[in-house]
């Protein structure tokens, strides 16, 4: 087996990858689920069409099909397990389709980049705040629609798929959807006649069901709010470790349809300083990926071209309303992040020799200037893992010292 | 010009410092555990006895601006500030080290430096190692090797080790064995060999005699007063029962507080299993080194080179600090291949330099080896990290 691995690159690569991830998982574990995160497990379709109800009602389904009462703790703890395992291989069949699929010169950036998003996409999802997240079912449907555009077969499937995106957690539309849009409209400019109709029909689709779902959530699915709250909260408290803790913040703004900005102070103020100190931290690849991107853009000749890459390169800002109303920065963080390296390596993949080059070039300035540059593939994992208020530990330590221990946030 | 000179010296001395920075805050503990507290209630004022240094220093230096000295937050800010020079003086040395080579052992100096201070940041900062003395004997060490990579014989070669015995006695199997490693190598390519002879001598004798001492003088007279002091100095108001039976009894005393057998295989165990990759890194470059000096004079000194981490091995048997043993094995092939290559050994820099253009040229990707180091941190003393920990099953 391992002169069969040796004979191929690739499949070294991979293999070393998939022991690297196991490994990367075993570490950052932290075998707790919170209160927060079961609370959604409390909502459902039984109280109508209601935000964030679709999680709650597949599971109450397997709650009526399986034996014994699954509405405990210890089954979610376990339900949540085997969908981090499933996020883990699907994100696994995401790299094995880039590194194969990847022309030879840009393997070396490929199997980089992979590494580089993996960093980030698998301690996020092991910690106590964002263990058995439902984030992790939308970044599942996330890496298949992204498959599905890179190898150019079934997009269709991004518009059902961004429905039950939508009503699994309709902030999907501004921290996830972002990344299929643009390679949406890459495709539809890129192409021409009848492709470029069809990925026009799927953009405009995919835009206006993400749309629809996300305001009907957002302003007219709290009906009969106080009804159910009651029931609600009862549901959710059996379902945590101690019996009694709840996410208030979420049935008060998702059932009660009250706004939390005011209550949630505490971790604004927690993030005006954790912030500026995490992105002080990460100067360099602000730096190294605004060079990029501008480089990028200045490179092409025609304004349909200049607007394709535009898209590209400002997509991410879909994330700044979240920014300015919710205080989950750890998740935004996670989401610019994963919006860059994935799309990068995506047109890699899809053949833009214009990504590609830049993306050679970029390196060769870096390496010019900075001795041992690999040492910035390094550098993330020091801040890992990211958490949802709390960004990182790094920057979390620092704002603790810096302001005394007057903020502290619990990961 | 300006680029260019960054990429040297410079350079690496920024990233150097920054990674220091951002591996000691990720790792930087809020809180003093018992077992520092404890040890902070030791003094030389009930007798010349192993681990009173620290605490004496404490008693001394805290004295003079409060009364209150055993409290927690006294010895909080005493231990902060302790933990803060570590880090300066830890930095001051990494770049001390990294000046001393030259351009063509630049990168692998700094490569060693930056796998080196992944671990070594939680010496220092980590929540069991805060003003500990485990990070006063990593500082000191560092020191000692810097005066032999100069080739200079100054009084601190004969005062270090007598000073880090004094701090804790457990010096003499942790760390030791790169002193001796390292002077024997001066003897074997110095022309200053009687001198290195002499420092051996001197260095070996203090050393078995202060653990022959520290072994067989202990105290349980003074019980109630440390107990009480350690009570005070502790935010939970209790004592590291382990740590003072030693203190009182020696080696029986602090065997009682083992965890169970099973507990102990597991996490050494997992611990080895995990650290494969670099296992295997480490046999790699000494096979190539062997085969290098198989006709080498100074052959006896490679071949003995990969064997002197043994002496830390009954550190594991009578004691459960698992984490702090280990690091003093990684300290010890890490060490003692950063201090040859400064040293201008050819063997070993050629066979490490010659693993790092394999990866760079064939595998780049192996760069989640130094990804992977991270995981290790921050290094717990017993559990040894949550790394190892998550596999233990209890």
């Amino acid at each position: 087996m391992i002169k069969r691995l040796k004979a191929d690159p690739n499949r070294m690569f991979l293999a070393a990858m998939a022991l690297f991830m196991c490994l990367m998982a075993c570490r950052f574990f932290v075998k707790q689920l919170s209160s927060f995160n079961v609370t959604l497990y409390a909502f459902g379709y039984q109280y109508g069409f209601m935000s964030r109800g679709l999680i709650g009602t597949i599971w109450r389904g397997i709650d009526y099909i399986l034996p014994g009462d699954q509405m405990t703790y210890d089954a979610l703890y376990a339900f949540s397990m085997v969908i981090t395992v499933c996020y883990i291989v699907v994100m696994f069949i995401f790299f094995c389709l880039m590194v194969n699929r990847a022309a030879d010169k840009d393997i070396h950036n490929i199997r980089y980049l992979v590494i580089f998003l993996s960093i980030f996409a698998i301690p996020i999802f092991m910690t106590r705040s964002n263990y058995g997240r439902i984030d992790l079912f939308l970044y599942i449907i996330l890496f298949v629609c992204l498959m599905a555009i890179v190898k150019g077969r079934h997009e269709w499937i991004c518009i059902p798929l961004v429905i039950v995106a939508e009503c699994i957690h309709q902030g999907f539309v501004f921290m996830n959807i972002n990344i299929i849009l643009v390679l949406l409209f890459y495709k539809a400019l890129k192409n021409t006649g009848k492709d470029r109709v069809k990925y026009f029909v799927i953009l405009i689709a995919t835009f206006v069901a993400a749309s629809v779902f996300f305001l009907y959530f957002e302003f007219f699915s709290h009906v009969d709010g106080e009804l159910i709250y009651d029931e609600i909260v009862t549901t959710a408290k059996s379902l945590s470790a101690s019996g009694k803790a709840y996410g208030t913040m979420l049935v008060q703004h998702e059932i009660l349809g009250e706004g939390v900005w005011m209550d949630e102070w505490k971790y604004h103020f927690a993030n005006f300083v954790d912030v500026p100190i995490f992105v002080i931290f990460f100067l360099p690849y602000l730096f190294i990926g605004i060079h990029f991107l501008k480089k990028l853009v200045k490179r092409q000749n025609n304004i349909q071209d200049k607007l394709i890459y535009l898209a590209v390169a400002l997509g991410s800002l879909t994330v700044i309303p979240e920014m300015l109303l919710k205080v989950d920065f750890g998740r935004y963080v996670f989401a610019v992040f994963f919006y860059y390296i994935a799309i990068v390596m995506c047109l890699i993949v899809m053949g833009d020799n214009d990504v590609a080059e830049e993306l050679e070039n970029t390196k060769a300035a870096v390496k010019s200037k900075l001795p041992f540059a690999i040492i910035l593939l390094v550098y993330p994992i020091i801040f890992m893992p990211l958490y949802d208020v709390v960004i990182s530990l790094v920057d979390s330590n620092l704002a603790q010292i810096v302001t005394n221990g007057e903020i502290y946030v619990s990961r | 010009m300006q680029a260019v000179k960054f990429k040297t010296t410079t350079g690496y001395k920024l990233i150097f410092i920054v990674i220091t920075i951002v591996m000691s805050l990720r790792c930087v503990g809020k809180e003093l555990v018992t077992s520092l507290t404890t040890a902070l209630a030791f003094s030389y004022e009930y007798g010349f006895y192993d681990k009173s240094l620290v605490g004496s220093m404490y008693k001394l230096i805290a004295g003079f601006f409060t009364d209150d000295v055993y409290s927690y937050n006294v010895a909080f800010i005493f231990s902060a500030i302790l933990m803060l020079l570590g880090i300066i003086i830890y930095i001051i040395m990494g770049n001390v080290l990294l000046g001393k080579a030259d351009e063509a052992r630049r990168e692998a100096v700094f490569i060693i430096l930056i796998f080196f201070t992944i671990f070594a940041a939680s010496i220092i900062t980590a929540e069991d190692y805060i003003g500990s003395a485990q990070s006063f004997l990593l500082i000191t060490l560092l020191i000692y090797i810097y005066c032999l990579i100069v080739n200079k014989v100054s009084a601190l070669l004969f005062v270090i080790p007598i000073i880090a015995m004094v701090t804790d006695s457990d010096f003499a199997l942790e760390y030791m064995s790169i002193i001796i490693v390292l002077l024997l190598y001066r003897i074997y390519t110095s022309t200053n060999k009687t001198k290195y002879k002499a420092i051996l001598f001197v260095n070996l004798i203090s050393t078995i005699l202060l653990y022959i001492y520290f072994i067989i003088s202990h105290t349980a007279l003074y019980e109630d007063v440390i107990r009480t002091r350690a009570k005070a100095l502790s935010s939970e108001y209790e004592v590291k029962e382990g740590l003072l039976k030693y203190y009182m009894y020696g080696f029986a005393g602090g065997m009682d507080s083992m965890p169970e057998p099973i507990i102990c295989i597991q996490r050494i165990v997992y611990m080895i299993l995990l650290l494969i990759p670099f296992i295997v890194f480490f046999v790699i470059m000494y096979r190539r080194v062997w085969k290098a000096t198989i006709s080498s004079s100074n052959r006896l000194f490679y071949r003995i080179l990969p064997f002197g981490s043994i002496l830390v091995i009954p550190l594991f048997i009578y004691s459960n600090n698992y984490g702090t043993w280990f690091f003093a094995m990684l300290s010890y092939y890490v060490l003692t291949t950063l201090a040859l290559i400064l040293m201008g050994d050819e063997h070993v820099y050629t066979a490490f330099n010659g693993i790092i253009n394999t990866i760079k040229t064939k595998y780049k990707w192996l760069i989640i080896l130094l990804i992977y180091a991270v995981f290790f941190t921050p290094i717990d003393s017993v559990k040894v990290g949550q790394f190892v920990n998550n596999f233990v099953i209890r």
